[in-house]
């Protein structure tokens, strides 16, 4: 129920809603605000509680069905976040404190979230546990998001590009594409895109609108924090949201390619040809924005994607992560272009932050990447760990720079 | 503080007038107070700090004795007990901007004062010392005296007031090649959609990731009689003995393992596996031949394409970019290769 | 990079990798083009025996690139991006 600027969550009935699922062994639910002197850790997503007022349907393939989304009335739930917690032993995970040096270097810790901790079934798979928690965030969003539904909302913001037809029109204007590079392979590395892992995908247009709705959705478990996009970021994407915010002004926003990272060179080779292909000739940009996910060989699928583009003409700008020595010596990237002049760094993500005791914690007795117990001492972590304060889409103040 | 920074002078036989060219070979010797340059450097140091001494050394003489001449200059220096020391600056000067680097980084390791010289980038001094020293970035001639001193006593004062030191465009020094995180403004996203729109306008845009600079290494000379060889194996990919008994990390590893291949047609998964985390093991671990192909190599051995395959196999777990660890890592095998007479390597990564 | 450090050394050594692109970025001397990231000269899709021999081959390939005289800056490589079954 919403009364105000205040959201009240029955805990018993979203419990129960979240239990259904037999795949768990127990879930706990836990509220946190910003400032509140506790540290969350296991955090495995975030998301943005959100649900479809008409026009279609929400987080599609797992709430919704497989219809297009993008279009119609989203109510949103800005300020609130849904953690999804457990613990995925030999996996990855990320700790979130919400005060402190470590609160003042992501976005998330500014939100109010509903934690999800769960158990998972003893003998069930990392993966089907995976799909379970995946799922409970998605219900648990919704669920929330539903109390808004009869309410009139705070703010309204309109979203809409014209199909590509009416935007040939010539308006002096630059044309802008947003190059997505996602990362998607084995079970713990997915990201969905309306319910599917389509992993060998070829790159294909997608309209901004779509993520808004949860058309994509990450399973991406198996990756450190600071090396993939969460859910909430996914959703609320700042490339997408600065580009619709000039668009009509300052630049023509003519839509998103989505293209996978590979695993052979001759995969990445023709991945980025077809995505600049589209960019180019379906498109008809003049400048294109890529981001990435993931470490390492992704940066050739960049670096190969820039090189495309810049050969056909198209100018490009990027966003990457330096992956240094925590003392910040190194090579930034293993790979490189000479035509990638005009790239965007969002830090280091090997730097250490020294995180202070807390007096609680939530989220589980042991961790799954191996920092031991007890996990209210002051630590010392990489920055990575913390979801969101390395952002591949840059939804983040922290950069890397020259000292 | 009240008292004044007590700065010593490091310079060439040139500015130490003791002559050109032809005194360059003089040994280093060290004189009180400010000489030629130096003058400039007192004036600029005004009531905050003094030249107490100047240590003069012929760039021939550091060039063919380095380890000889440091020796002597640390001897010179040490008595004094400076706060700072300014070398140079050396401008485009090859042989005395070695010398500047070499003083100011020992200096700094040795004896833990603060230091700072001055170079034009393509200075070969600059190289050899850019982490670990602040180099000013000067001008290619001493035309610009003025202006590379003034900038050095100003980086030199912060460091001996142990002030927090900027960014090398601000404070006027060649990159170390060390970075850190810092907060910006704007979010990224918003600063790549500013340089992208700057970019297609033909305006100057913002680049925050350079390529990186690698040094090339002559190639080796190549094996001349492939039948009479002996190569060796070595990966990065992880692969250790099951159980992992040396405990190697698996990832980003400090150490490597020295494994014996004697008596060994073929790798098999019951013995070896791979325990590198930053790659799905699947594969390697089915049949560790896909990683280290001792059975081909055992195979050639054979039938004499190669002549023996050198029983030991060296692994580590290698991610490209932790340069220090693998520079290391590389020399200790490369010795240890150089010492068994290994005439070819094989090296595999994932 | 251990290629580097090896050769610096005066023994020629060449680097099998999937990711050449990178090799090439940090200057190593001899780059041999493997088959896939996780299995540089394995072929795990192929029957036992054509990995083997394709195994043989690469690494052949390598070999020979070691008793081959390289010029400094010109970087050779074997291999190209497919797959040689």
């Amino acid at each position: 129920m919403i009364q105000g600027q205040t959201l009240f969550v029955n805990l018993k009935e979203l419990r129960e809603i979240i239990a259904e699922d037999p795949r768990f062994s127990k879930v706990e639910i836990e509220i946190v605000h910003p400032g509140d002197n506790v540290r969350v850790i296991n955090v495995l997503d975030v998301i943005e509680p959100r649900i479809k007022v008409e026009g279609g349907e929400i987080f599609p393939g797992w709430i919704g069905g497989t219809g297009i989304v993008g279009m119609g009335k989203t109510n949103v739930l800005k300020g609130v976040g849904v953690v999804e917690v457990g613990l995925m032993k030999g996996s990855q995970c990320g700790i979130l404190d919400m005060k402190g040096p470590g609160s003042t270097l992501t976005y998330y810790s500014s939100l109010h979230h509903i934690v999800l901790i769960t158990d998972p079934k003893p003998g069930i798979d990392q993966a089907e546990y995976s799909y379970a928690l995946k799922m409970a965030g998605l219900k648990a969003a919704t669920y929330l998001a539903k109390a808004s539904v009869s309410i009139e909302p705070d703010e309204l913001k309109v979203y809409e590009i014209p199909p590509l037809s009416r935007s040939s029109i010539k308006t002096g204007l630059p044309r802008i594409a947003y190059l997505y590079i996602t990362e998607c392979h084995e079970p713990l590395k997915e990201p969905f895109i309306y319910g599917d892992n389509p992993r060998r995908f070829f790159p294909t247009i997608f309209h901004p609108n779509e993520f808004m709705d949860g058309a994509m959705v990450s399973c991406l478990y198996d990756y450190s924090p600071g090396l993939k996009n969460f859910t909430y970021s996914i959703m609320n994407n700042p490339v997408i949201e600065g580009l619709y915010e000039r668009h009509g002004r300052e630049l023509i926003f003519v839509g998103v390619v989505v293209a996978n990272t590979h695993l052979n060179l001759e995969e990445k080779k023709r991945s980025a040809s077809m995505a600049a292909k589209l960019i180019r000739f379906v498109l008809g940009a003049d400048g294109v924005l890529i981001t990435k996910e993931g470490g390492g060989h992704p940066d050739i699928d960049l670096m190969e994607c820039c090189e495309q583009c810049e050969l056909l003409g198209i100018k490009s700008s990027l966003i990457n992560c330096e992956m240094l020595s925590p003392d910040g010596t190194g090579n930034s990237m293993v790979a490189f272009s000479k035509f990638a002049n005009c790239i965007i760094s969002v830090g280091n993500i090997e730097e250490m932050v020294d995180l202070p005791p807390v007096e609680r914690v939530i989220g589980g007795k042991e961790m799954a990447i191996g920092i031991k117990g007890p996990f209210d001492r002051p630590m010392r972590i990489p920055i990575r760990l913390i979801p969101n304060a390395i952002s591949h889409v840059g939804f983040t103040h922290v950069r890397g720079e020259e000292f | 503080m009240a008292q004044k920074v007590r700065v010593i002078h490091y310079i060439n036989q040139f500015f130490g007038q003791v002559g050109g060219e032809e005194k360059a070979d003089i040994a280093p010797f060290s004189k009180e107070g400010p000489i030629g340059p130096g003058m400039l450097l007192r004036h600029l140091l005004g009531e905050k700090g003094e030249v107490i001494a100047t240590i003069v050394c012929g760039d021939t003489y550091f060039a063919n004795n380095i380890e000889k001449a440091k020796k002597e200059v640390l001897q010179l220096l040490a008595p004094h007990k400076p706060d700072l020391i300014l070398a140079g600056p050396a401008f485009n000067a090859g042989r005395y901007g070695i010398a500047c680097g070499e003083v100011c980084k020992l200096a700094k390791e040795e004896l833990g004062i603060e230091t700072v010289t001055g170079m034009y980038p393509e200075n070969p001094g600059v190289e050899l010392c850019r982490r670990e020293v602040y180099i000013i970035e000067t001008g290619s001639s001493a035309r610009n005296m003025t202006e590379a001193m003034a900038k050095m006593v100003q980086l030199g004062f912060k460091l001996a007031f142990k002030e927090t030191i900027g960014q090398p465009q601000k404070e006027g020094f060649l990159p170390r090649g060390i970075r850190r995180n810092t907060i910006s403004e704007d979010f990224g996203s918003e600063r790549a959609i500013r340089a992208l729109l700057a970019k297609i306008k033909g305006e100057p845009f913002s680049n925050e990731i350079k390529p990186p600079l690698f040094d090339q290494v002559r190639p080796a000379p190549p094996i001349k009689d492939l039948s009479h060889s002996i190569i060796a194996l070595v990966t990065e990919g992880g692969l250790v003995p099951k159980g992992n008994p040396d405990h190697i990390e698996s990832a980003r590893a400090t150490r490597y393992g020295v494994y014996s291949l004697e008596g060994l047609d073929r790798l098999d998964k019951e013995r070896f596996e791979s325990i590198h985390m930053g790659y799905d093991t699947t594969f390697v671990n089915e049949d560790p031949n896909r990683l280290v192909p001792v059975d081909v190599m055992r195979e050639m051995e054979q039938e004499g394409v190669i002549g023996a395959l050198h029983p030991y196999l060296y692994t580590t777990t290698g991610v490209a970019t932790f340069v220090e660890n693998s520079k290391k890592i590389g020399r200790d095998i490369a010795k240890t290769l150089k010492e068994a007479e290994v005439s070819g390597v094989i090296l595999t990564s994932t | 990079m251990l290629e580097k450090e090896i050769e610096r050394v005066g023994i020629p050594a060449v680097l099998i990798t999937a990711l050449t692109p990178v090799a090439k970025m940090f200057g190593a001397n001899r780059i041999a083009q493997g088959i896939g990231i996780t299995n540089p000269v394995g072929n795990p899709k192929a029957s036992p025996d054509e990995e083997k021999a394709s195994r043989k081959r690469l690494v052949t390939a390598a070999l020979q690139l070691l008793t081959e005289k390289i010029e400094e800056g010109i970087l050779p490589t074997v291999g190209s991006n497919k797959i040689d079954l």
